[in-house]
């Protein structure tokens, strides 16, 4: 029951000469939705944008080392075709980024890169998706209005809903709710509960109760080292490590 | 708490003072003085053009019909005609021609530089670029004096003075400008449509062409139209290079004139205010007209980009 979605093992990630992963080994549970905290410059999103390999696109610089397994296969390998890995993981960032097209436009663009021309099937994606990302009752009547007038929350809830329009099996979300009011917030950690099972989501997130509300599996990540993971109720309740008491009882950080 | 409050409410106060003393209101002034002979300025240009330019048509006596739609010019004869359509049509052309040309060629180098090499785009090409952007046109003109007009006169044909010799040195001298700014506006769009777009599986090239290039699209026509404004204006460059004579070209081989190159080869020998030097005024008018639609199309899209 419970496989890994993801397996990491002494995976290691430098920019340049800064080494800012050092060697973690761990499997990510599948379906369920993980928290990785951790005090921020620790190495949280380099640590998730490698496992699409964003990272390599974003950085020149970039060294990864080690093996994560995803599928049977591992991705650091050269033979990895990044754009068939990056169909089936999506993303999601901190600040919520549309692009400047209409909403509709916006869900399509997996898609359409993807190779789905007729505009039925497209409509069809459209519709499911925002339906699934809870958007679709605010804005079935707009879908041709510009992405950017939606509000801060409703332009996330879009963005997760692009990110599942090429149908992945994981999401990444990379502190989702950071640039977002209370209520919104609690509008995206609802829909990362109803997304759970169908997906397996890796969470970043600073906010250690955001964890604890949505999380199965919290991983306390501390200058590059997996310091502990471990059921989110086990993990805040009872660390095991010094280091992941100090952090959750606000000792640092 | 309410001493600490008085206490910060009192250095507040005091700081406030400090800086009334002197610069927060010197600096004020500067500015305010700055702006105010910047709009006298700009206003003061404009007026008296205004009056020097329409004089042709209300004291000299022209026909704006004629002024504007024909070919006619003979200014100092016995019998003299105003049609400054040679010119007007010569500053178009080499305008919009010079902009076909570089708005492909100047987006193509800026996506280059900040999409396709960014590291080595940003170290080596843009300042190489803005170096480019700050030399002074006579120099475009003289090269393309030296080796432009010998080349068209050997190799396509004619006396190489010609149109064609005056859209290339143009399109040169503004390609720099365009590539420089068109570089600003990718720059400026957000990184996260780059890793959104990434992260959905797309390639550079689909990035580039469907998310990148119309999300800059405000800020690349401002690219090119501050190039056209840069165009429309030149003078010193074209003239060396298009050959000065007052015939509607037939090809892009003739040579022809533009308002700006009329302007400066016969301002110096025409008595101010008679007819023909007026007419030169209203020339320049022109040129102002156009400068002020180019700007406005800037204004407009500008505000367009914050939607
Ligand atoms: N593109 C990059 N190039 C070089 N160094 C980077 C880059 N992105 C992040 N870093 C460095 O990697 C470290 C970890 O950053 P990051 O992964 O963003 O941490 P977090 O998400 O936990 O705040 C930081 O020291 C940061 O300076
Ligand atoms: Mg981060």
């Amino acid at each position: 029951m419970t496989e890994a979605i993801f397996k990491t093992e002494n995976l290691k990630i430098a920019y340049g000469k800064n080494q800012v992963i050092h060697g973690i080994d761990w499997d990510i549970i599948e379906g369920e939705v993980t928290a990785l905290i951790g005090p921020s410059g620790c190495g949280k999103s380099t640590f998730l944008k490698t496992l699409n390999l964003l990272v390599r696109s974003m950085s020149d610089d970039v060294k990864l080392s080690g093996s994560i397994t995803f599928s049977g296969k591992n991705i650091l390998n050269d033979k990895i075709d990044a754009i068939d890995l990056r169909k089936q993981i999506g993303m999601v960032f901190q600040q919520p980024n549309p692009f400047p097209k209409s909403i509709f436009e916006n869900v399509a663009y997996g898609p359409r890169i993807h190779g789905v021309k007729k505009k039925r099937e497209l409509q069809e994606i459209v519709e499911q998706t925002l339906i699934e990302a809870y958007l679709w009752d605010e804005v079935k009547d707009r879908l041709e209005d510009s992405a950017l007038g939606l509000s801060g929350g409703q332009q996330q809830r879009l963005c997760i809903a692009r990110a599942l329009a090429t149908k992945p099996d994981v999401l990444l979300m990379d502190e989702p709710t950071s640039a977002l009011d209370p209520i919104s917030t609690l509008g995206i950690e609802e829909l990362i509960r109803k997304l759970e099972g169908q997906y397996s989501v890796i969470l970043v997130t600073h906010q250690m109760e955001q964890a604890a509300r949505v999380s199965d599996t919290t991983a306390f990540l501390y200058m590059g080292e997996l310091i502990e993971t471990n059921k989110t109720s086990q993990l805040f309740s009872n660390p095991t490590e010094k280091q992941t008491e100090d952090y959750i009882t606000g000792k640092f950080g | 708490m309410e001493t600490n409050l008085r206490a910060s409410e009192r250095l507040v106060r005091k700081s406030r003072k400090l800086s009334l003393k002197n610069p927060e209101r010197n600096g004020k002034i500067v500015v305010y003085t700055a702006a105010f002979l910047t709009v006298v300025a700009t206003l003061a240009v404009t007026v008296f053009l205004a009056q020097r330019g329409l004089q042709s048509f209300y004291m000299s006596d022209i026909n704006p019909l004629e002024f504007f739609t024909s070919t006619n010019w003979n200014p100092s004869g016995d019998n003299p005609t105003y049609g400054a359509l040679i010119f007007i049509f010569g500053s178009l052309a080499v305008t919009l021609a010079s902009a076909v040309i570089v708005a492909p060629l100047g987006i193509g180098a800026a996506i280059f530089m900040t999409e396709i090499a960014p590291s080595w785009g940003k170290k080596v090409l843009q300042p190489v670029i803005e170096i480019l952007v700050g030399i002074p046109s006579v120099i475009y003109g003289y090269i393309g004096l030296t080796v432009l007009v010998p080349f068209i006169r050997e190799q396509v044909g004619g006396s190489g003075y010609s149109l064609m010799a005056g859209i290339v040195v143009v399109s040169v001298m503004i390609l720099p400008t365009v590539t420089t700014l068109s570089a600003d506006a990718l720059n400026r769009l957000p990184n996260g449509l780059r890793s959104s777009s990434y992260a959905l599986g797309a390639t550079r090239w689909q990035t580039i062409r469907r998310v990148l290039l119309p999300a800059a699209i405000p800020g690349l026509l401002t690219a090119v139209i501050l190039g056209m404004a840069r165009a429309i204006g030149e003078a010193l460059a074209i003239q060396m290079v298009i050959g000065n004579t007052e015939l509607l070209p037939g090809s892009l081989l003739d040579p022809t004139a533009t308002m700006t190159t009329i302007i400066t080869l016969n301002m110096g020998h025409t008595t101010f205010g008679s007819a023909e030097n007026n007419v030169l005024w209203t020339l320049g008018l022109i040129l102002l007209a156009i400068s002020y639609l180019l700007v406005m199309a800037v204004r407009f899209l500008g505000a367009r980009r914050k939607i």
